[in-house]
């Protein structure tokens, strides 16, 4: 009896033990908690994303895994296109170092949930800058990089033209993806001139193009840059397919967007962009920024690329910000170019205001 | 009819013998002759229309090989690939040595083989001429039929005389066939790189093969056997924890908590089993069992570290399971040495797992059809000893373990199992301590493994209930507990029983976990239907990215199905 009293005495010291120093135990997390910030780089940015985004390391950025061009996995696994540069470019002006990006894709569902629950820091998937958005979903929106437009493709064989208006697609089968304002905007278009039609939605632009190409569509309809990328790639003879009408159905200006409520951060956000354009503005490219901080063609671009008077350090971030955007990432023109000019896609109303385009940066002075 | 004697022994021609079989087998009766005409023609009719589908000269083919990594592993870094290989080669030496010491395939007559190779390479020809495809295409499959056709002829040639004494191993075969596959594959353009692993693979595997081959006469199959089984099953924490995840172990943990904590529980369990496995503990033992489980579920509510919430969980099963098997020397040491045993894995998997991975990669890294097969090995593995807890539940006396069992069952089997992964994505962290953070991968496994186990029970419950009561009575009249009734009795036949509707599960929840898309994980199917055919450089290949992915899915239902098949035959299972 004694024996098994003694034990029972050490098994309950035993756990004792165990209870005791569980106390002392070192927390295992896998860093997805935000801990108190201690040093802050600069006063005005305690308390900001910002902060929170130098102390993790890593920028997490919602990116879209199923738009050629603008969000796409390469077959290595490697995220590429004009918004994940987006990213890029964001983390190079934060960080310094544009590798520094955990991306998330996501559908367009999910999106929105993404940002509003902390899980990314910034959206930057094809986003339409909406007052809805502004307003309900409570997001921030960095300036326009992509401005689109909601365009119908259809058969030149059918008698479509490029001087086709929606008037033509009386009677016409027009297909699109479901999920996105695509549908209610051809509605919405057609109700309007009272033309009668058929609308067909499938999941996924595949399948609708699938579906246009075997002719159980009349006419497919989507923002114009994809349907400008599609045609280059899917049509089966030049001049087969057309794209109309010459001024688009809707207004999807794209951009990335960042939580409300935290000014800090998404000034960064819109300086960054805004740097790009300046950069492309002043010709300044990763190729020859060096020798553009080293001498300067003007103030602006010596304050923007850390310089004397720069105003970077005033916003929480480095004084080389930019200079590491242009360096690591490249400028506006150069991203497009690396992205969509191959898919086809004409700068259009994506120029420089000083080329008649809508990309116009306030000075940075 | 007028009775004969046995009709004289005659040569047949292979045409008399093939005219004979169709009469009998195709053409018996005017409507069976119907039926076979037209079933023959749909048949004809879809291979055909399959082929001219496959070889359509807009198929854009050419965009699965360069994705082949993305396929397999995802965002997976190419620097550190070399760990994916080793997955592969750890599961192919397993597979070698398990199935040299399961005695798995047969043996084939070379009559038989020659047969075999006659009909593919005929069936190849008739494709080759019939199917509108390429002319390129068409001359290398009537190559390769040629080729059958040659090795039919040789093997004949060989074995001429048809001495039905002398027969060739299947698996042999199969070998000849993997080597055969290979030469094909070098005279490829194939990055040389792949080549040269994928050779390595092979080499592994019949290696592991020929070992198996030898260990088999030396070492008596008991322990190889059971050694296989435990080796197959530390390999899934291994795959995940250690090979794919790269853990940064950092030392200071280690030192100051892990091995202090593993030691001490291994010098007091060792203890403790030595007298909770003697002849006659009496009740202290069980009192001490229980509190045991009660301090180990105690645990979760304070704020103490996870390796001994464990470790106290496993001695308290280790507690109430040592009547059961203790109480004879042999009984007593393996329950000493068991727990050692347990321990220290415990102690090295939780180390593995709580520690930071070392892959260069931010955010999630597994993916393709590497995370399909961790989940759906990884949901099987856990569902199992969670659906056997069930099932006896559900089937238990005892009142309260009944309807929680049930209920849990029945919520389970009613919601979709989305809804499960959704749910577990959300709220799993919400029941766990806060200092823990599971990764989505892990929630996922625990959401398939849950939800799998529910179905999993049911089937098993009909297993248990299959079971004739004379086989507890019996139990019961040899003085046998109830536990011990349960474990060596009615819980292995059950388990045999109702081999054919696990493996239906198993195949189920391989493709079920294509779910797992809706988390944001990066499984095959979502590789194949949304990354692959949305590059930039395969617009437009969604049809053949996704005939890709309904391929590789079948491949591995059909291998599992025709392997439960052979073990089903081995088990005898449905003959009594």
């Amino acid at each position: 009896m004694r024996k098994r009293i003694i034990l029972l005495v050490v098994v309950f010291a035993m756990i004792a033990a165990a209870c005791a120093s569980g106390g002392e135990a070192t927390s295992t997390t896998a860093g997805n908690e935000t801990t108190t910030t201690t040093a802050a780089p600069a006063q005005t940015t305690s308390g900001s994303l910002l902060d929170t985004i130098v102390q993790r390391g890593v920028l997490r950025c919602g990116v879209n895994e199923t738009l050629p061009g603008f969000g796409s996995k390469d077959s290595s696994g490697k995220f590429v296109g004009f918004d994940t540069d987006l990213c890029r470019a964001i983390a190079a002006a934060v960080l310094g170092d544009s590798t520094k990006v955990e991306f998330t894709s996501l559908t367009a569902a999910q999106r929105f949930e993404a940002v509003s629950s902390g899980s990314i820091d910034v959206l930057s998937r094809n986003t339409t800058w909406t007052q809805s958005r502004d307003g309900e979903l409570g997001l921030t929106f960095a300036p326009t990089t992509y401005y689109d437009g909601q365009q119908v493709m259809a058969r030149t064989a059918d008698g479509f033209t490029a001087d086709s208006t929606l008037a033509d697609l009386q009677g016409a089968t027009v297909c699109t993806n479901a999920g996105t304002t695509t549908e209610k905007n051809i509605q919405e278009a057609l109700d309007a001139i009272g033309v009668k039609f058929t609308l067909t939605t499938f999941e996924d632009f595949n399948i609708v193009l699938q579906n246009f190409k075997d002719g159980a569509c009349d006419a497919v309809t989507t923002d114009g840059s994809g349907l400008v990328s599609r045609k280059s790639t899917d049509e089966p003879a030049p001049g087969d397919w057309v794209i109309f009408p010459s001024v688009p159905l809707s207004k999807e200006p794209l951009g990335p967007a960042t939580k409300q409520g935290d000014a800090i951060f998404a000034d960064a956000v819109r300086w960054t962009i805004f740097a790009m354009f300046i950069a492309e503005e002043n010709g300044v490219t990763s190729a020859n920024v060096d020798e553009m901080k080293a001498n300067p063609p003007t103030g602006e671009i010596g304050r923007l690329l850390g310089g004397d008077g720069e105003k970077q350090t005033a916003m929480g971030l480095s004084a080389d910000a930019f200079y590491n955007v242009i360096k690591q990432v490249g400028n506006y023109g150069e991203v497009y170019d690396r992205y969509l000019t191959p898919l086809g896609l004409k700068r259009g109303l994506n120029a420089l205001w000083i080329n008649g385009g809508l990309l116009y940066a306030p000075p940075a002075r | 009819m007028t009775i004969q004697g046995p009709p004289p022994p005659q040569e047949v021609t292979p045409l008399e013998r093939w005219t004979r079989w169709s009469k009998e087998n195709l053409f018996s009766s005017f409507f069976n002759s119907v039926l076979s005409i037209a079933s023959i023609a749909i048949a004809a009719l879809a291979i055909r229309g399959l082929f001219s589908f496959v070889f359509a000269p807009e198929r854009k083919w050419y965009v699965i090989p360069p994705n082949m990594k993305l396929y397999w592993t995802d965002v997976y870094p190419p620097e550190v690939m070399g760990r994916m290989w080793v997955t592969l080669g750890l599961v192919l030496t397993l597979t070698g040595l398990s199935l040299a010491i399961w005695r798995v395939g047969g043996h084939l007559t070379p009559a038989r083989l020659a047969r075999v190779a006659a009909s593919v390479g005929s069936s190849l020809l008739v494709l080759a001429a019939l199917v509108s495809i390429p002319a390129i295409v068409r001359i290398w499959i009537a190559v390769v039929g040629v080729i059958c056709w040659a090795a039919s002829w040789l093997i004949k040639l060989l074995w001429s005389g048809g001495e039905e004494a002398e027969t060739i191993s299947t698996m042999w075969v199969l070998i000849g066939t993997l080597v055969a596959v290979l030469a094909v594959l070098w005279a490829l353009h194939i990055e040389t790189g792949t080549k040269v692993s994928l050779t390595v693979q092979a080499a592994v595997f019949i290696g592991a093969y020929i070992v198996g081959l030898v260990v088999r006469d030396w070492i008596p199959n008991a322990v190889t056997r059971s050694s296989l089984v435990a080796f197959w099953l530390l390999s899934l924490p291994l795959v995940y924890l250690v090979i794919q995840r790269d853990p940064d172990v950092s030392a200071v943990p280690v030192t100051t908590m892990v091995i202090p904590f593993a030691a001490a529980f291994a010098i007091v369990g060792a203890a403790y089993m030595w007298w909770a496995g003697s002849a006659n503990p009496g009740e202290v033992a069980k009192l001490v069992a229980a509190l045991l489980f009660v301090a180990a579920i105690a645990s979760w509510f304070t704020s103490i570290a996870m390796l001994p919430r464990f470790l106290l969980l496993a001695l308290a099963v280790f507690g109430l399971a040592a009547p059961t098997f203790g109480g004879t020397d042999q009984g007593r040491k393996g329950l000493v040495i068991g727990w050692v045993v347990m321990d220290l894995l415990i102690a090295y998997f939780m180390t593995m797992a709580m520690a930071k991975t070392g892959i260069p990669v931010l955010g999630d890294f597994i993916g393709g059809l590497n995370l399909t097969f961790l989940l759906s090995i990884a949901g099987i593995v856990l569902a199992f000893p969670i659906g056997i807890m069930l099932a006896l539940g559900r089937t238990s006396t005892m009142p309260i373990f009944r309807l929680l069992s049930t209920g849990y069952i029945e919520v389970v089997r009613g919601v979709p199992l989305i809804t499960v992964l959704f749910f577990a994505n959300l709220v799993i962290n919400r029941f766990l301590p806060q200092d823990i953070r599971l990764d989505d991968i892990i929630k996922a496994m625990i959401a398939v493994a849950l939800f799998a186990a529910a179905y999993l029970a049911e089937n098993i419950r009909g297993g248990l209930q299959s079971i004739p009561k004379g086989q507890r009575e019996a139990a019961q009249a040899v003085g046998l507990s109830t536990v011990q009734m349960t474990v060596l009795i009615t819980l292995p036949q059950a388990l045999r029983a109702v081999i054919p509707a696990i493996v239906g599960q198993v195949i189920t929840l391989f493709k079920d976990t294509s779910l797992v898309a809706i988390i944001g994980l990066a499984d095959f199917l979502r590789i194949a239907r949304d990354v692959v055919p949305n590059q930039p450089g395969s617009l437009g290949s969604m049809q053949e990215s996704l005939l890709f992915a309904v391929v590789i899915y079948w491949i591995f239902s059909f291998g599992t199905s025709r392997a439960s098949m052979r073990l089903e035959k081995k088990l005898g299972v449905g003959e009594r």
